[in-house]
């Protein structure tokens, strides 16, 4: 049986070889688990091993690449005798394994160049292992005969056997006939049957399977009958890899596919088959036929067996050969697709108004843009799907990676790889590929301790890198931890010292994460030598250039002894990013979607109340939670322009916020502006009257971006800077908005850089504070309002403003005087007036001015006041008050404010002393009353 | 020709007897169960050769008495045990299909069915 179809063949070659770079790619975690698992191996790893060098080897035979075939013939010789158990794959073997592994997949690389490929190391290296035993395939035993008919026509009379050509396109079939016994092919025919010639290969369909001949011939013979079978002749011929026959059965392929165990693609139905059936069914044929006119050109993914094989048979004949449900298609096809869906995208956008236009007067145009939106977004998810690819994809060769540096510096490393199924746009796992390597080379090199240390600090012998990737909030966030030594912050401060990197002031000032960030910086290395893994402190600059090129960003985080976790996060994808977009002054800007964790609009009045100034930087506080404020307009330095009314000149905004008022201009200015202000005659909406405040995340930390007004959520193309302004910080690209405007996309990550945020120097702020409030929460309670009054010149007392019932001012003039008690007339009452020299040692009250004040306590049994020379202010603090026991009663404490020290009154105490006085005047008048009578 | 559809789906043994009736087999019985099936095949048989069924066609999944269980049973009978038998069935399993054939069927249509399939099947089946 001559293969004569080879024009047919080169045109599937590179079908083929898809097929085998696939082969390939599943082989190499195969082998590297195989060498992990040692004696221990399961079965289905060393037959999947197995069935992938297998595959390779028959693929490499069809499009008549003898090199790939010989090298593959080698290392399944080594493969086979690991499954028959006779063979333990040490270190050594996995070697040579591995290393016949990467030069197969050299010479796949090479195949269209035309460049040979040395495999003779390779070959012989395999070859060593198996020493002098090389034995070869297909010494397989089996007794079954099989009703063979050989193709040798000229002894047979012609009458008795038909020729029988096999449908559809798949090579497996290409120039083959099967001459059958014409009787019981027409018996068949007569009986509805379907004739399918099947090709049963020896390793994927029955070793592999571990299926004898004979089990199959079983299989066959229950379903139906074997009209011809070449399993004879193949005996014997090493290189056969499977035999051909042609069998009858009434199953449909799907199902025969099935019960046999063999993919479609390896069976097909025959010409007479057609011809009958055809006629058969010729209502069902020719319906499909019209949908079907040619056979697919294009050679399908050989598909397993599936499970959902429920299609009658009239799909069946015409789609033997075409059951795929994968398909191959060149990525820059898919690139092209994409960057013109993202022009759809945008055509769309500014399609929009003109359609929201027209829908006033004509209703269909709301149709047609509902319809529209529908479409473009169905076509840009299923683009952005076509380009995601698991991240196993990329994580997989890590295995490799890992194991080879581990070998080479003879450490222990056992990689774990978690979430390899989540899926990202291949761009941007493209571009993951260099950062990761240099990370997990990190790991091995600088974070895993040699075997022996690590013992040494009891830690287990062998080190565990592991890689967990996850989608969180349309992120991929990936995270490459280890149990090696972690990373020494002095170390790190120390090195970077040395090289000049940081000077001896900003060391000062560095939180423990930015001495630990110190790495990124471009040129730092902490290896004395320089190895061929690591050290050359091109490293962790480029990985961080890398990561934030894919608007990612990394963070690490370490224990000395313990370990270290990079942390890395990723948008999904490039292309097309969600955007809120917004204004401040008269320009737009796009904000990511992704980073946007709340917008919080704050009215006029609320801005002031809700922004604090913690560490020299502007703070939100948000249910418990404080975060930066960064206002764009100051950021960008945009200037305002307000229309002056009537003249329509405009005039630029001067004005500043309040809070920077508060911030540098704690004199004159301020006080002047606020009595402007006061007056009100300027009723121009300043933009700080009322604010919009997007909460951006950044890693762990918040930050609230002030802007002007919001506009929708569009979805936008991000194109890059123009070089000229590519050095911009904050921007991170522009984009064309449905309007045809550009505007750009503001980069977060870069304007926290750019404003230098400083969240940790916040949040140990905000701690500070919020210690020093527990601590004073647990002293005292909560927050106070004290009324603070003056008594003479310059003594200050505080009552709390809810034990005060009212203030009243007087005239010194109404005050009545009876011996030394002194009463004003209030509603017709006669109210007794004290002053504090009464209670307190302090400088007598004298009553000098035109105006004095009263103060008069609550809860006293009858109306008495406290008289002031003046009321200073009513203050709401959380300030500690300082007690002390030196303190004369009632006093509960000092407080300092503004300048000036406030004895703050302790309300029961000077209500029982204020009784106590009135039950002494009682008792004087008592005692003043009694002798008149 | 007398036909016998069991299924434990009413809207499936609907299907199949609109595709039969349109098909030009119009006597039909139906069966909700193998059980059901098993005593109505054997009633039938007890009145004699002419009114027993000529095709059964059934389901596999049934609770109770599954489609193989029923087929193996009427195999078993020496007196409808050449009953033409058709599977119809969302069941793919190797095994099963294996049996079936082991036993002997006509036919193995895979739910869902259309008529032309079933039109096939039957011309498979020696029916038509």
């Amino acid at each position: 049986m001559s293969n004569d179809g080879h024009d047919c063949l080169d045109a599937m070659s590179s079908e083929f070889i898809a097929e085998i770079k696939d082969d390939l790619a599943s082989l190499e975690p195969a082998l590297l688990a195989m060498e992990k698992k040692g004696a221990g191996t399961d079965d289905d790893l060393i037959n999947h091993a197995f069935r992938s060098i297998h595959s390779i080897k028959g693929g490499a035979g069809f499009i008549n690449f003898k090199e790939l075939s010989s090298l593959s013939h080698a290392m399944e010789n080594v493969l086979m005798r690991v499954r028959e158990k006779t063979l333990v794959i040490t270190s050594d073997i996995a070697d040579a394994l591995l290393t016949g592994f990467d030069k197969m997949k050299l010479m796949v690389e090479r195949i269209g160049k035309g460049e040979a490929c040395d495999y003779e190391k390779e070959k012989i290296a395999l070859q060593n292992i198996l020493n002098p035993d090389k034995k070869a395939l297909g010494s397989l035993a089996s007794t079954t005969q099989f009703p063979s008919v050989h193709k040798d026509s000229d002894y047979l009379p012609a009458e008795a056997y038909q020729v029988l050509k096999p449908l559809g396109t798949s090579t497996i079939f290409q120039g083959h006939e099967f001459l059958v016994d014409k009787k019981r092919l027409d018996h068949a025919l007569a009986g509805q049957k379907f004739i399918y010639a099947v090709y049963v290969r020896f390793e994927t369909d029955l070793r592999a399977r571990n299926k004898g001949e004979d089990a199959i011939v079983d299989d066959i013979q229950s379903i139906g009958d074997i009209l011809f079978s070449d399993l004879e002749e193949s005996r014997g011929q090493e290189e056969r890899e499977g035999f051909f026959c042609v069998i009858s059965t009434i199953l449909d392929l799907p199902l025969l596919s099935q019960v046999l165990e063999i993919g479609k693609t390896q069976m097909t139905l025959v010409d007479r088959q057609f011809a009958d059936y055809e006629t058969l069914v010729k209502g069902v044929s020719s319906r499909v036929a019209k949908d079907k006119p040619a056979p697919e050109p294009v050679e399908p993914v050989p598909a397993e067996p599936d499970e959902d094989s429920a299609q009658g048979a009239s799909e069946s004949i015409l789609s033997a050969s075409s059951t795929a449900q994968t398909l191959r298609i060149n990525v820059d096809l898919i690139s092209r697709l994409m960057n013109r869906a993202g022009e759809l995208v945008l055509a769309r956008n500014q399609l929009r108004p003109f359609l929201a236009e027209n829908a006033k007067e004509n209703s269909l145009a709301s149709g047609i843009m509902q319809n529209l939106d529908m479409v473009t977004t169905d076509i840009q998810e299923a683009i952005m799907q076509m380009r995601m690819q698991p991240v196993i994809d990329l994580m997989g060769k890590y295995k490799r990676v890992v194991r080879d540096i581990a070998r080479r510096i003879s450490k222990k490393v056992d990689f774990i790889l978690e979430g390899g199924d989540v899926e990202v746009d291949r761009t941007v796992l493209e571009k993951l590929a260099n950062p990761l390597t240099h990370l997990i080379r990190n790991c091995i090199d600088h974070g895993i301790e040699s075997p022996k240390e690590r013992v040494g600090r009891s830690k287990p012998e062998t080190g565990t890198i592991r890689i967990k990737t996850s989608h969180q909030g349309g992120q991929v966030h990936i995270t490459i931890s280890d149990d090696g030594a972690g990373i020494d912050p002095q170390l790190i401060l120390s090195k970077a010292f040395e090289k000049g990197l940081v000077t001896e002031d900003q060391v000062d000032k560095m939180t423990q994460k930015e001495k630990i960030a110190l790495i990124f910086l471009p040129g730092f290395t902490t290896s004395e030598e320089i190895t061929d893994i690591s050290g050359r402190g091109v490293g962790m600059d480029v990985v961080k250039t890398n990561i934030e090129s894919l608007r990612g960003r990394i963070e690490i985080d370490t224990v000395k002894g313990e370990g270290t976790r990079v942390h890395l996060i990723i948008p999904l994808t490039l292309a097309i990013v969600p955007s809120l977009i917004v204004s401040t002054g008269a320009f737009k800007f796009a904000i990511p979607q992704v980073s946007i964790k709340e917008i919080l609009y704050l009215e006029k009045g609320t801005v002031q109340n809700q922004m604090e100034n913690i560490a020299g930087s502007e703070v939100l506080r948000l249910r418990g939670r404080i975060f930066p404020v960064i206002r764009l307009r100051t950021l960008l330095g945009i200037r305002t322009y307000i229309e002056a009314t009537g003249t329509g000149e405009k005039e630029e905004e001067k004005r500043k916020a309040l809070a920077d008022r508060r911030q540098d201009a704690v004199g004159q200015d301020a006080i002047e502006d606020s009595k402007k202000r006061m007056q009100k005659k300027d009723r121009r909406r300043h933009h700080w009257d009322t604010t919009y405040v997007i909460v951006l995340k950044l890693g762990e930390n918040l930050f609230g971006l002030c802007v002007d007004a919001l506009y929708d959520i569009e979805e936008v193309v991000v194109e890059p800077l123009s070089e000229y302004i590519r050095h911009l910080k904050c921007f991170a690209g522009t984009t064309l908005l449905g309007n045809g405007d550009v505007i750009t996309v503001l980069d977060i990550q870069g304007i926290a850089a750019f404003s230098s945020l400083k969240f940790d120097s916040i949040k140990t702020a905000e701690e500070k504070r919020n210690e020093a409030k527990e601590k004073e929460a647990k002293a005292k309670g909560e927050k106070r309002n004290l009324i603070i009054f003056c008594s003479g010149k310059n003594e200050y007392f505080a009552l709390e403003l809810k034990n005060i019932s009212r203030l009243e001012s007087l005239n010194p003039g109404d005050i009545h005087y009876t011996g030394h008690l002194k009463y004003v007339e209030y509603k017709g009452h006669a109210v007794l007036l004290f002053s504090m020299d009464e209670f307190l040692p302090v400088n007598e009250f004298e009553l000098t001015t035109d105006e004095i004040f009263a103060v008069f306590p609550k809860h006293i049994s009858s109306r008495v006041g406290i008289i002031a020379s003046a009321i200073i202010d009513t203050i709401e603090t959380d300030q500690l008050i300082d007690r002390d026991d030196t303190c004369p009663e009632p006093v509960l404490g000092k407080l300092f404010m503004d300048g000036r020290m406030v004895q703050v009154l302790d309300p029961d105490k000077f209500a029982e002393m204020i009784e106590e006085k009135l039950m002494m005047t009682k008792g004087a008048g008592a005692s003043r009353e009694n002798p008149h009578s | 020709m007398k036909i016998l559809i069991v299924d434990d789906k009413a809207s499936i043994r609907a299907t199949m007897k609109i595709i039969l009736v349109h098909l030009g087999l119009s006597d039909i019985t139906e069966a909700v169960d193998g059980e059901d099936a098993w005593y109505k095949i054997n009633d039938e048989a007890e009145k004699g050769r002419e009114h027993m069924f000529e095709l059964i066609v059934s389901d596999m999944e049934m609770p109770g008495m599954t489609g193989l269980e029923l087929l193996r049973a009427v195999r078993t009978s020496p007196e409808v045990g050449k009953t033409p038998f058709i599977m119809a069935t969302t069941v793919t399993a190797r095994q099963i299909i294996l049996e079936t054939m082991r036993l002997g069927i006509q036919a193995y249509i895979i739910k869902p069915f259309d008529a032309h399939t079933v039109e096939l099947k039957l011309k498979q089946a020696g029916i038509l």
